[in-house]
């Protein structure tokens, strides 16, 4: 009796903590965090103190895709300075191109580890140290994909006499949804009348940079490595959103604009269903997934400072 | 009034000499007689005569007041008699101290006018902003130069006497990159600017230095010097180099607009620090530690480059951090990253070699000619410098794509100035030169 009991409670353990097993949205567990590619120099890869002449050092740039993303074609440039050099035949950019987090990689994303030798010469001239640094710049397009549930009420004044499932709220998120840029809170607003027997839902997405690097349009990862940005390709995301678990583009959201500006003052998207789409009003309240995807580029820099001294 | 005051002896209708004034043409004529003479009796025994008479005649004191006066004026002698070497050597070293402090005072009064010249283009140069703040290398373990120690005699200073041979003594010390070469010169120089040189320098007047030497210097005076006071130099001149650099960033005038645009709440370099991560992106240049400071300023933060990039103005300060000078300037040297070109009148541009050549210090030109353009600045003023001396350099973007590198979002290059020239140290020492007692 004593062996069933801990049987039955071992596998009601396993069954509630497991995976949701809806089969719909397997990626969700992935979609946490704020970070997308993360980028460190391996300790001692460069040192932090070097002797001029010393010769040829490693650079070990250690890369790992934390979002849930795929990256493809980013690009990783190297800035050194005196009297490091890149060593003759080695190349100063590099392609990154790194799974995110899935089935595959579901403890971490794909890693990667980019060595290049470095040639540490002379200290010009007669001062006895010199400051030396080693940069890269890490460009690439990313896309977070958030899917949160909302609540649909059709009766937002209560007329009907009926229990709801849902009350409609505002929801706040900190935590982030696999990529640097997410949303951080969602206001479901009272749904617009079509007519008596219609209602079309809207809602306010707030959308920001959850992270330290550069938000930029997509598709600009040469101009961002290459210091050609423009003032209009920084901070802007493209966004679609869907309501339910439709992904094509008649169940697309109608949004006041498809491109958010993380300069304004608080950058939100206001959207809501198309006509065609309107629910309703005998379906009550019932709640949905809402789904975000937020396509831009991100950027950002590491740096390494490296004491030269005279040997 | 009483009877024994000044004022009681003093006859109205009379010349009117009045008791401060004879106290001060006292002191007077007693460091004038004891200057003259060196013989502190005869000095006391006129001023009190002159006192007597004074007294007598001018202040009209009573026969017997004046007889006592006397007596005790003969008392007063006999024990200057008696304490006469005591007294002297009192009175000698009131006089030596007065004299060297004369002597010192008038070589600081002849550097003045230079000082203030020096002074004036100096806070002209702040005032323009051209002027550069000197940092020097903290993390510089070893101070470089070559330096003199306080100048000593062989025997005491007051054991010296006029026409007796002696020694001073120095201990050199060089702390350099490369060995050097030293020049020594030891002279005595009287109140008049009367030169005499020493008779020998020991071990020689001209050597070469290792880079982390001692060398004890000494001065022969074989002859001595004649009775008086004198300034004793030694000087040591040694070619030397200093050197600096100033790191700047450089992006494009666009990226560096976009970015400061977005960061609407901070200056044009804090929004490019915080787009790449960068703790500093306006250092102050670092000077090599040495005799001479050199310091370069050059636009704040970082430098925005676009086609239309105009000539720019970099000031170059050149400053003595020691106490001797810089005797000549040789030449003074710029390397600008390539992709800038220096143009002021009579900069020549230089290949690397001819830079090593002319260089002090070891260059490599595998890697400064890849890199960096070097301009010998002909035209810069090569006199004395006592205390600093600001160069305008002129420096225009003649390469935007070279200097902002290919595949960057930013570029980091490093402005040098090398400063070759000839400084001279100077230690002194002033010696009163007694004449010998006869015995």
């Amino acid at each position: 009796m004593k062996y069933a009991i801990v049987l039955l409670a071992t596998l009601i353990l396993i069954t509630g903590c497991g995976p949701s097993p809806t089969g719909v949205d397997k990626d969700a567990m992935f979609r946490i965090g704020s970070e997308g590619l993360s980028a460190n120099f391996l300790e001692g890869a460069p040192p932090d103190e070097i002797m001029e002449s010393y010769g040829t050092i490693p650079l070990v740039i250690e890369l790992e895709n934390k979002g849930a993303h795929d990256i493809e074609k980013g690009i990783l440039t190297l800035v050194v300075d005196e009297p490091i050099q890149i060593s003759k035949g080695q190349k100063t950019k590099y392609d990154i191109n790194l799974r995110g987090r899935s089935e595959e990689y579901a403890t971490q994303g794909e890693q990667d580890k980019i060595v290049i030798n470095a040639d540490v010469g002379k200290i010009p001239g007669v001062t006895e140290t010199f400051d030396s640094s080693i940069s890269a710049t890490m460009c690439y397009d990313y896309k977070t994909e958030a899917v949160e549930t909302v609540c649909i009420d059709t009766d937002p004044f209560g007329f009907k006499k009926e229990e709801k499932v849902c009350e409609i709220s505002e929801k706040t998120f900190s935590q982030g949804q696999g990529g640097p840029v997410g949303i951080t809170r969602i206001v479901t607003e009272t749904p617009l009348k079509k007519d008596d027997n219609h209602v079309i839902p809207a809602f306010k997405i707030y959308i920001d940079n959850l992270w330290d690097g550069q938000v930029m349009s997509p598709g600009k990862t040469e101009e961002a490595c290459s210091g050609k940005l423009t003032r209009e390709d920084y901070n802007k995301i493209e966004v679609k959103t869907f309501l339910g678990f439709s992904d094509e583009d008649k169940d697309q959201l109608e949004c006041d604009k498809t491109t958010v500006n993380l300069e304004a003052n608080e950058p939100y998207i206001r959207c809501k269903v198309k006509e065609e789409n309107a629910v309703e009003t005998t379906r009550g309240a019932y709640e949905t997934p809402l789904r975000v995807e937020m396509q831009y580029g991100y950027s950002f820099t590491i740096r390494k400072p490296i004491f030269v001294y005279r040997g | 009034m009483d009877e024994y005051s000044p004022y009681a002896y003093s006859v109205p209708q009379g010349p009117a000499i009045g008791p401060k004034f004879t106290i001060l043409v006292c002191i007077i004529l007693f460091f004038v007689l004891q200057f003259l003479l060196h013989d502190i009796r005869i000095t006391m025994g006129v001023i009190f005569g002159l006192l007597l008479v004074v007294f007598r005649f001018v202040y009209q004191m009573p026969w017997t007041n004046w007889l006592i006066i006397v007596v005790v004026f003969l008392l007063f002698f006999g024990v200057i008699f008696v304490y006469k070497p005591q007294i002297d050597e009192f009175g000698n070293s009131i006089k030596k101290g007065w004299l060297k402090g004369i002597l010192k005072a008038k070589s600081e009064v002849e550097n003045v006018p230079g000082q203030l010249a020096e002074e004036y283009e100096e806070q002209k140069a702040i005032a323009e902003g051209d002027y550069a703040t000197v940092q020097v290398d903290q993390a510089a373990e070893r101070e470089l130069g070559i330096s003199l120690s306080y100048l000593e005699t062989d025997i005491s200073e007051d054991d010296i006497k006029a026409n007796d041979k002696f020694y001073v003594i120095s201990t050199l010390t060089a702390e350099t990159v490369e060995p050097a070469k030293v020049k020594i010169e030891c002279y005595a120089e009287d109140y008049d600017n009367n030169i005499t040189k020493s008779t020998k320098i020991n071990p020689r007047d001209e050597f070469e230095i290792g880079r982390s030497a001692q060398e004890i210097i000494d001065c022969e005076f074989a002859d001595g010097l004649p009775e008086g006071t004198y300034e004793i130099k030694m000087k040591a001149a040694f070619p030397f180099q200093s050197m600096a650099y100033l790191k700047k960033y450089v992006a494009s005038q666009d990226s560096l607009r976009a970015i400061t645009s977005k960061n609407r709440d901070y200056t044009a370099t804090e929004a490019f620090e915080r787009e790449y991560g960068i703790d500093n992106a306006d250092p102050m240049s670092i000077s090599a530690t040495g005799p001479v400071g050199v310091g370069i300023n050059f636009k704040k933060g970082p430098i925005g480059l676009s086609d239309d990039s105009r000539r720019e103005t970099m000031g170059v300060t050149i400053s003595n951090e020691w106490d001797g000078k810089v005797k000549e300037l040789t030449s003074v040297l710029v390397t600008v990253p390539k992709g800038y070109s220096v143009e002021n009148d009579g900069a020549v541009e230089m290949s690397c070699s001819q830079f090593a050549e002319k260089s002090i210090m070891r260059v490599t030109c595998e890697e400064t000619t890849e890199i960096a353009h070097i301009y010998n600045l002909t035209g810069v003023p090569k006199s004395e410098i006592t205390s600093s001396r600001t160069i305008r350099v002129y420096v225009k973007p003649t390469n935007i794509a070279d200097l902002l590198g290919e595949n960057r979002p930013y570029n980091v290059h490093n402005f040098k100035v090398n400063v070759d020239y000839e400084y001279e140290m100077s230690e002194d020492i002033v010696l009163y030169m007694e004449e010998r007692e006869q015995i």
